[in-house]
């Protein structure tokens, strides 16, 4: 029930089309960009969504056409079951619901190693209709858990290390010191213009070690040059 | 192969394409590498409980002096790189594509690396006996793409301890600079682990008998050990958080792939040592001792991980030293670095993503290969066809090799001279 009545007010504010967002097309697959890379540090497990009702976590996005946020779970491979509801909301003037969507979490697969060396969980990508303005811009999702199928034996990584885009995870409501542990993705688009200016700008940003590096360019080539034949 | 051009010529060739990537590809590992040797450049020694401290380790004690010792030298020199450094020390690495000397600095952090690749050469060059054989190895390791990726587009260290472990097998070859041997893989142990998977070997090809087999060890391990004990009494425990995090690697209790795996290393290794007991004596020469190298690294190889690129680099220059004189075996070689190429490469940041300071938004969004992979297959069955065919060209090497080097004219089988030492 409340599922249904959150799809209605995401729909109600999104005129419909939010709640459409199916498995992206291939250009989504291939071009994007990994903007927040936050499973770092030392992450741990935090509170079993069996214990708590909504994680919510703020972020800054750093490139247009955001459409993607990766989740790692820690899962209890015996005990899961359930359903969270993943909201994303543009935060500013004014708190605006854009994306909302259903994690089954009966139907993760089998917990695995995840991240370098130590971790177990099930690593889940949402999918939501590219953001075009989305640089610059304050966000946040949440997973709360349905009051209907509570959700249990499953959680996400918190972790330490201070991340400029972010700000604390909020569990019910409670601001600690530690961040989510997530990814999130923007959709690359291909403007050349604007990919050769931003080049241009780097390079000449640093002219006087390129010119030092040209000549020594140069003078490998001369080097080259003098011994050939001998 | 290339008809023309003179070693020398080839020597710049080699300079050239590692200076065309040194400024313009950034991986993360560089940047980890950097940061920690930066406290210890101003003086903080307490490196590895800070690295513990961030849930990572670092690397062993040697790396860790002399690039901080780098560092406290190119600093001096040019300011822009300390304010760089202090950068990804203090502030992490989130903000360094946008950092004003960035080219600059990434070319800095990785001359370094410029120096070991013209030693191993120049020790290569050693190891051979006429000019066109070195020739040949200039070649192959010039355009060799895991020598270039690897220390300059990742900015990897392993080319450092992969030097020490060709020295090692120079000096193996020179009559009573066995004790030399033992020192290169101490100094390549205390860059990366790696190099002690040789030390049995060097002692065995260095030494006569059970005393010599001793002394040799403990020229290796003294040093090993007094380099760690100063830093285990500075940083505690923190200092073997390496081989903490890569224990479940070698705890066969937990998997019977593993166990069976470490029983054909061990396997190999024990018929390597048989050989070298009975060669006839001195006729351990640079073709047979390249053998057991390669052998060894054959056995190891197979409990690698393959997407982790620059660990091969730790063979290439073996496998271009035993190919250069089996033309037949070339083949191999270029499959092994297909396979290496299909198996790696896997994220976006270490594929295309690696020029991400030319244009850090465009290029981070191109797909690695890992993506086309995983949309054309099941990408955990593509991971196992990959690992298994490289296990199995692996194991056919090294079955060949071993083939060839007990059915040659070295081995004689006489249980006396062994008992008699």
């Amino acid at each position: 029930m409340i599922r249904f009545l959150t799809g209605l007010v995401f729909m109600a504010a999104l005129g419909g089309d939010v709640a459409l967002a199916g498995p992206p097309g291939l250009m989504e697959r291939v071009f994007f960009y990994n903007d927040i890379y936050n499973f770092v540090g030392k992450p741990y497990p935090s509170p079993d969504f069996g214990r708590v009702r909504a994680v919510v976590q703020p972020f800054v996005s750093n490139c247009s056409n955001l459409n993607r946020v990766t989740i790692p779970f820690y899962v209890k491979d015996d005990a899961r079951k359930g359903t969270l509801t993943f909201n994303l909301y543009q935060t500013g003037p004014g708190t605006k619901p854009l994306f909302s969507t259903a994690v089954d979490v009966g139907q993760f697969p089998s917990s695995a190693k995840i991240g370098t060396h130590y971790l177990a969980g099930v690593i889940h990508s949402i999918w939501f209709p590219p953001q075009p303005l989305s640089k610059k811009q304050n966000y946040f999702w949440e997973l709360r858990a349905d009051p209907d199928r509570p959700a249990s034996g499953v959680g996400i990584y918190l972790t330490r290390p201070a991340n400029a885009q972010l700000e604390p995870v909020s569990i019910d409501g409670v601001k600690g010191s530690a961040y989510g542990a997530f990814y999130s993705y923007c959709q690359f688009r291909f403007e050349w213009n604007r990919i050769l200016s931003e080049s241009g700008e780097r390079l000449w940003r640093e002219k006087y070690f390129l010119s030092f590096y040209l000549v020594l360019l140069g003078g490998v080539g001369a080097y080259f040059k003098k011994y050939a034949g001998k | 192969m290339d008809g023309k051009l003179t070693i020398r010529q080839w020597v710049a060739i080699a300079f050239l394409l590692r200076l065309l990537v040194m400024p313009f590809t950034l991986h993360g590992d560089l940047l980890h590498i950097n940061k920690y040797p930066y406290f210890l450049s101003h003086g903080d020694w307490h490196v590895y409980e800070k690295a513990a401290s961030d849930g990572v380790n670092y690397y062993p004690p040697l790396a860790l002096i002399f690039i901080s010792a780098y560092q406290f030298l190119a600093q001096f020199l040019f300011p822009p790189f300390e304010s760089f450094l202090r950068s990804i020390a203090e502030n992490g690495f989130d903000s360094v594509l946008s950092f004003d000397n960035l080219f600059f600095s990434l070319f800095l952090m990785k001359v370094p690396y410029l120096f070991f690749d013209g030693m191993l050469l120049s020790v290569g060059w050693k190891l051979l006996p006429n000019d066109e054989e070195r020739r040949t190895f200039t070649v192959f390791w010039a355009v060799n793409p895991l020598a270039i990726y690897a220390p300059y587009m990742m900015g990897q260290i392993d080319l450092v301890p992969a030097f020490f472990t060709v020295l090692a097998c120079y000096y193996s070859l020179q009559k009573g600079r066995g004790n030399l041997a033992c020192l290169s893989i101490a100094g390549g142990c205390l860059f990366k682990v790696f190099p002690i998977i040789f030390l049995p070997l060097v002692v065995l090809v260095g030494g006569r008998n059970l005393k010599d087999y001793a002394r040799l060890a403990l020229v290796a391990i003294v040093p090993v050990a007094l380099v760690y004990g100063g830093f285990y009494w500075i940083s505690g425990k923190a200092v073997f958080k390496m081989f903490l995090d890569l224990s479940y690697n070698f705890d066969a209790s937990q998997s019977l792939r593993i166990l069976l795996l470490r029983v054909v290393q061990a396997g190999v290794y024990a018929l390597v040592a048989v050989h070298i007991l009975f060669a006839r004596q001195g006729e351990i020469d640079c073709p047979l001792l390249i053998d057991y190298f390669l052998l060894i690294f054959l056995a190891v190889g197979g409990g690698l991980v393959l997407g982790v690129t620059q660990y091969w680099l730790w063979f290439i220059p073996f496998a271009i030293l035993h190919a250069q004189r089996q033309p037949q075996r070339r083949a191999v070689f270029y499959v092994l670095l297909a396979l290496i190429f299909l198996g790696g490469l896997r994220s976006r940041p270490a594929a295309l993503g690696i020029f991400a300071p030319l244009n850090p938004e465009f290029f981070l969004s191109l797909p690695a290969l890992q993506d086309a992979t995983g949309f054309l297959f099941n990408q955990g069955t593509y991971d196992i066809v990959i690992d298994l065919a490289t296990k199995a060209v692996l194991l056919s090497m090294a079955v060949v090799i071993l083939k060839s080097l007990y059915g040659s004219a070295h081995f004689n089988f006489d249980w006396r001279r062994i008992i008699a030492r």
